[in-house]
Formats: structure tokens, C-alpha cells, sequence
């Protein structure tokens, strides 16, 4: 067997090697391949590589405390046991750790096997952890503008000082998106030192006054950042440092460092272009949506998206083309996004109940649970039935939601949730209910059928 | 290097404690501590004891390694004791302790050399033929160097 492991424990001095060594040594005497990384107050020994991962048959993790970037292992038999037990019966936690272990669940990290792969993990990383922000900032706003608003000319005004406090909630949750974007990717580059750096960069370059032009560099802008304040804080880690500067480092040096470079780089250089490009994105998307000739080709495209890798960085980039589309004050391409990201689990859904006899029976029970994920906008409800049949569900969700998606541009839908499903209509975020659940249930429909015919052509092939 | 750490006059091979307990033996060992180093042993035993209390530091074959990081210190500090009576310590095999390695750093000790070998001496204590000779030695100096020896091996 190949195992792996990580050790850790709480104050990193000794029980940690400790571990790492007996588990190291029971292994080899027990004639199996092993590698144990240690997380130790000197930090990370024997890193372990994607390389390394992939081989294993199983993970053993002895840990105390919680380990450091644990969904490395999701999809991989982990057995998690305290240190103890390691440093007591290495050879009975050896020869016991194959029927012990449990696969650790999780989505699997989408690697591409291409050099630029970890360009997207990267930004799945910022994307991932601004949705939050982004859902509380866009469900606050709507639910203020929808329960205290008016419409007037110059938009809808909130009224009362409840629902414009809930408004301003939401609006910082909003403005707080985008450093969270940019830091977290920044993050996933070089750990913790990018944070500051790429965060307060961030609010810079998001800033028109500061910057001196007329709109914000908006999540393009901010992604550039996450990425050049990670790739320079991960440069000068590799400077040769005497000594007595070490420590000030990391509190000190790289922060300010950082900031100075990253911000006056975007004032002085990139600022202009990049808001005139984010400026004639969102233009030529408003162009695209306005014209009746293009609208059909540009849903189907945002809503085959979404379908296409359900929570993946296509899907991604499509949605934060959405989320995008509502900051400028442009929400169709988000009421595209929004009626075609449900449409995957719903079809599922809906597909185990007209045709049962074609799914198994815990597809049958999860049928339930994907659609009322479809309910709140879950695209990756979906992800269950295509990891088991991709060659006829992906194709068929692509369909449906690409269907939603033309049918929602050609009908003008609005939404102003960053966020997807029955639910923002709901919630009041559309500016047609009806006609945003009627898009929906139109690809559900397709999706449904289409994937329930291919499979019944299939049985009768048998 | 080892060598800035422990030193022969470090270990002691004759302690005597008053009670054979955990929490007087860490006592014991914090004061000849702190009297060697002539700091102040009372955030040492409180450290110690936070440790053991999260978990026994006893890994077996009547060793432990009591283990902290304290503010008042310099440099970090490896000393080993030898008790003339077993000491009960909650250990993992539930054996009494015999012999204790104390390995004490600074809070803020940003240098990284002081910590691998520390590392290192933790994974020679997980082989029975060096668990051994620590338990048998009956000489300072010979402990001393075979300490040494074994962690250069390592290197």
C-alpha cells in the first residue's frame, strides 16, 4: 500500500515528530510505502504534493487540533485518529487503517491537469469564499428594496429606517466582496501574508475617487489584484533576510510592502485601462441583451455555462458575469444566470419522478433533495446524478439550462440577487415572477424529458 | 545545534521528588530549571501542567517530555532528569515515569534551527535501542554524548 499522513498536535514540539516517526517506521516494518507530512511549530516538513495525493491508498491524519488544508484529502480514504494512538499502536493503526477509513467528503478539488491549473483553483478559491458575502449582500438588498422601496425615477428608494438599515447592511456586505475576492485568492497562492496586501489593494482599486477615474476596476479588477498581490508577497518570501528583520516580516515589511506596490501600480498604471475595460464588458453585455437578434445566442451560451460544470470555473465565469451585471446596474445578463442555474437539480428532480423506474433507488431518494436545491438556486444539486451517468445527464441539463437561459434573455428578465433559482423570484428580486418561474420550469421540462428519453433508449438497447 | 541546548550539567541523574506525583515532579524540574537559567519557575510549572492537562506527555516505556514555551527565556533548553522513584504520570501504557526529558523554548523564538533539532530528538525517542540507553545510562557525560552522537547520525 501507499499511505500518506499528516501529524499535527497542539503545541507542535514533539508529539507531532513523534507521531510522524512511529507511523513512518510501523509502515516500512509492515513493508508498505509511506510519507508523513508534519505540521509542527516550524512549520509544514515533507509537504505533500497533489503528485504524492493522488497515489495514495489511504491518508492517515493524527491530529489533536485541525489540520492545515484537510480538502487536499476529499475524495481519499482518510482514517482521523489523535495523536495518541499513533505514538501507542503504530501497527495496529497500519494494519487496521484500511478498514477504518472513510472517504472524506467534500467537492473534489477541480484540478485540470494543464499547467494553468492552479490559476483556476485560485480563483475558485476567492470566488468560492465571496459568495457568502455576496448572497447576504444581494438577499439583504432585495429584501429591503421589495418590503420598504418605491420605485421612482432615479431607481427604487427605500424607505424607513428599518428597511434602509437592512439596505445598508446589505451594501456593506456588498462592498465587502471584493476583498474578500481578491484576498482569498491571494490567499490560496501564499497563505496568510497575502491577505493584507491583496484585501486593502482591493478596496483601492474598487474606489473611483481614489483611483481618479470614473468607475471602479469592479471583480476584474480585483482579481488582478488577488493575483499580483499573491505572486509578489510569494517573491519577496524568497529574498535572502538577515535575521533580526525575520520577524517583523510578516506584521510589518510584506503588509506595507505590499499595499504601497500593488496599489500604486493600479493607480499609476492599470487603474485607467482596466475600468475602461470592465466598462466596455459590461456595455457590450447590456448591447448584446438590448438587441433581439443577439439575446437568444447569449442566453443560450450564460445558461449552457451554468450547466456545464455546475459549480466549476465555467460555471464560475458565467455567474460572476451575473454577479457583475448587477453592480452596473445591468441585471438581465443575472436574470439569464438566475433561470438557468436551478434548471440541473430541478431536472433531476423532476426526471426521477416521471420516469422512477430509470433511476436507482437512492437516486430516487436523492431525486427529492436535488430538487428542493434547485429551490434555492444549488446548482451542483445536480452533481450526484451526473458523476453517475454524465454521458446522458450532462447533456440534458446542458440543454434545459441553456433553454432557461435563452428564454429568460428573450422575456428581459431582471434579477438582482446574485443568486439563482425559484427562490429570488420568490423573494422579489425578478421583475416578473411569474414569467422567471415559467423560463425555469420550460428548461426543467426539456431537461427532464431529454434525460429520461436517453435513458429509456438505453434500456431498450439492452 | 543540540549542543547550545543541553549540556552535561544539564542532566540530572538523581532526583529526588517529594511525592511520587506528576505535578510535584514538574515542580521539582521547573525549580532546578529556573535556578540553572535564573529565571522564574512559577509560569513554567503553570505552563507544564496546561500541557499535560490537554494530554499526557508520558509516551510509554517510562519516559515523558514535559514540553512548554515560556516568556522569561532566552534560549531554549533541554534537561533531563532521572528520578530515584517512578513517578506516577498518567502515561499511555499507564507506566509510571522513571525519566523525564523537559525540552523548554522561548515564547518567541523565531529560529527555526533550535525547533528541527528538537524535531529530530523527538523522532529518536520513538526507537526502543535509544529509549534504552537514556533509561540505563548511569553517566552524565556518556548520556550526554551519545545524545549528540545519535543526533548527528540524523543530520
Amino acid at each position: 500500500m501507499r499511505i500518506i499522513g499528516v501529524t499535527k498536535c497542539p503545541t507542535g514540539i514533539a508529539h507531532t515528530y513523534m507521531a510522524a516517526e512511529k507511523l513512518e517506521k510501523a509502515a516500512k516494518e509492515l513493508g508498505h510505502e509511506v510519507k508523513i507530512e508534519t505540521q509542527g511549530s516550524q512549520g509544514t516538513e515533507h509537504y505533500l504534493s497533489e503528485e504524492d495525493i493522488k497515489n495514495a491508498d489511504i491518508v492517515i491524519v493524527a491530529a489533536d487540533v485541525s489540520i492545515d488544508e484537510s480538502d487536499r484529502f476529499n475524495g481519499k480514504k482518510v482514517l482521523n485518529i489523535a495523536i495518541k494512538e499513533a505514538i501507542k499502536d503504530p501497527e495496529g493503526t497500519i494494519s487496521s487503517a484500511s478498514s477504518r477509513a472513510v472517504i472524506q467528503g467534500g467537492e473534489k478539488v477541480v484540478a485540470a491537469k494543464d499547467n494553468g491549473s492552479h490559476f483556476i483553483k485560485e480563483l475558485m478559491n476567492g470566488a468560492s469564499h465571496m459568495i457568502p458575502f455576496v448572497v447576504v449582500g444581494g438577499l439583504f438588498i432585495a429584501l429591503a428594496i421589495a418590503a420598504g422601496g418605491t420605485a421612482t425615477d432615479s431607481g427604487m428608494v427605500v424607505e424607513g429606517v428599518f428597511w434602509n438599515t437592512v439596505l445598508s447592511i446589505g451594501v456593506q456586505a456588498f462592498t465587502l466582496m471584493y476583498p474578500i475576492l481578491a484576498g482569498f485568492i491571494a490567499y490560496s497562492i501564499v497563505g496568510r501574508a497575502g491577505l493584507a496586501p491583496a484585501m486593502i489593494s482591493a478596496m483601492v482599486v474598487v474606489n473611483a475617487d481614489i483611483l481618479g477615474t470614473s468607475a471602479g476596476t469592479g471583480f476584474l479588477g480585483c482579481i488582478v489584484v488577488g493575483y499580483a498581490a499573491g505572486y509578489l508577497v510569494k517573491w519577496i518570501n524568497t529574498w535572502k533576510i538577515p535575521k533580526a528583520i525575520k520577524p517583523i516580516m510578516p506584521i510589518f515589511v510584506i503588509p506595507i510592502l505590499g499595499v504601497g506596490v500593488i496599489s500604486a501600480a493600479f493607480i499609476l498604471i492599470l487603474g485607467k485601462p482596466i475600468s475602461l475595460l470592465m466598462e466596455g464588458l459590461n456595455s457590450m453585455l447590456t448591447a448584446l441583451s438590448a438587441n433581439p437578434a443577439t439575446a437568444i445566442p447569449l442566453g443560450l451560451v450564460l445558461g449552457a455555462m451554468i450547466a456545464f460544470d455546475m459549480g466549476g470555473p465555467v460555471n464560475k465565469v458565467a455567474f460572476l458575469f451575473g454577479v457583475a451585471s448587477i453592480t452596473a446596474g445591468n441585471p438581465e445578463i443575472m436574470g439569464i444566470v438566475a433561470a438557468a442555474i436551478p434548471v440541473p437539480p430541478l431536472a433531476m428532480g423532476l426526471a426521477t419522478f416521471i420516469g422512477k423506474k430509470l433511476f436507482t433507488e437512492d437516486e430516487q431518494g436523492s431525486g427529492l433533495s436535488a430538487f428542493l436545491m434547485g429551490m434555492i438556486g444549488i446548482t451542483e444539486g445536480a452533481i450526484p446524478f451526473a458523476s453517475a451517468d454524465p454521458k446522458r445527464v450532462l447533456p440534458s441539463i446542458i440543454v434545459g439550462s441553456a433553454v432557461s437561459g435563452a428564454l429568460a434573455s428573450l422575456l428581459k428578465i431582471t434579477d438582482v440577487v446574485p443568486h439563482g433559482g425559484p427562490i429570488v423570484g420568490v423573494l422579489g428580486a425578478t421583475n416578473n415572477v411569474f414569467l422567471f418561474l415559467l423560463c425555469i420550469a420550460v428548461g426543467t421540462v426539456v431537461g427532464a424529458i431529454m434525460l429520461v428519453s436517453l435513458k429509456k433508449r438505453s434500456m431498450k438497447r439492452i | 545545534m543540540m549542543k547550545d541546548m543541553l549540556k552535561p550539567e544539564y542532566i540530572f541523574l538523581d532526583v529526588e521528588v517529594p511525592k511520587e506525583t506528576k505535578e510535584d515532579a514538574l515542580k521539582t524540574i521547573s525549580e532546578i530549571c529556573a535556578k540553572k537559567k535564573g529565571f522564574d519557575p512559577n509560569e513554567l510549572i503553570q505552563t507544564f501542567m496546561a500541557r499535560e492537562s490537554a494530554d499526557s506527555t508520558g509516551f510509554g516505556s517510562g519516559v515523558a517530555i514535559p514540553h512548554a514555551k515560556i516568556k522569561n527565556l532566552q534560549e531554549p533548553m533541554v534537561a533531563i532528569f532521572k528520578f530515584t522513584k517512578a513517578i506516577e504520570w498518567e502515561a499511555i501504557d499507564d507506566e509510571p515515569v522513571n525519566l523525564a526529558i523537559a525540552l523548554i523554548m522561548p515564547l518567541e523564538d523565531e529560529d527555526n534551527t533550535h525547533l528541527q533539532v528538537i524535531s529530530q530528538f523527538a523522532r529518536l525517542l520513538v526507537h526502543d535501542e535509544f529509549v534504552e540507553k537514556l533509561t540505563n545510562s548511569i553517566d552524565s557525560d556518556d548520556l550526554y554524548n551519545y545524545i549528540i552522537k545519535k543526533l548527528e547520525e540524523k543530520a
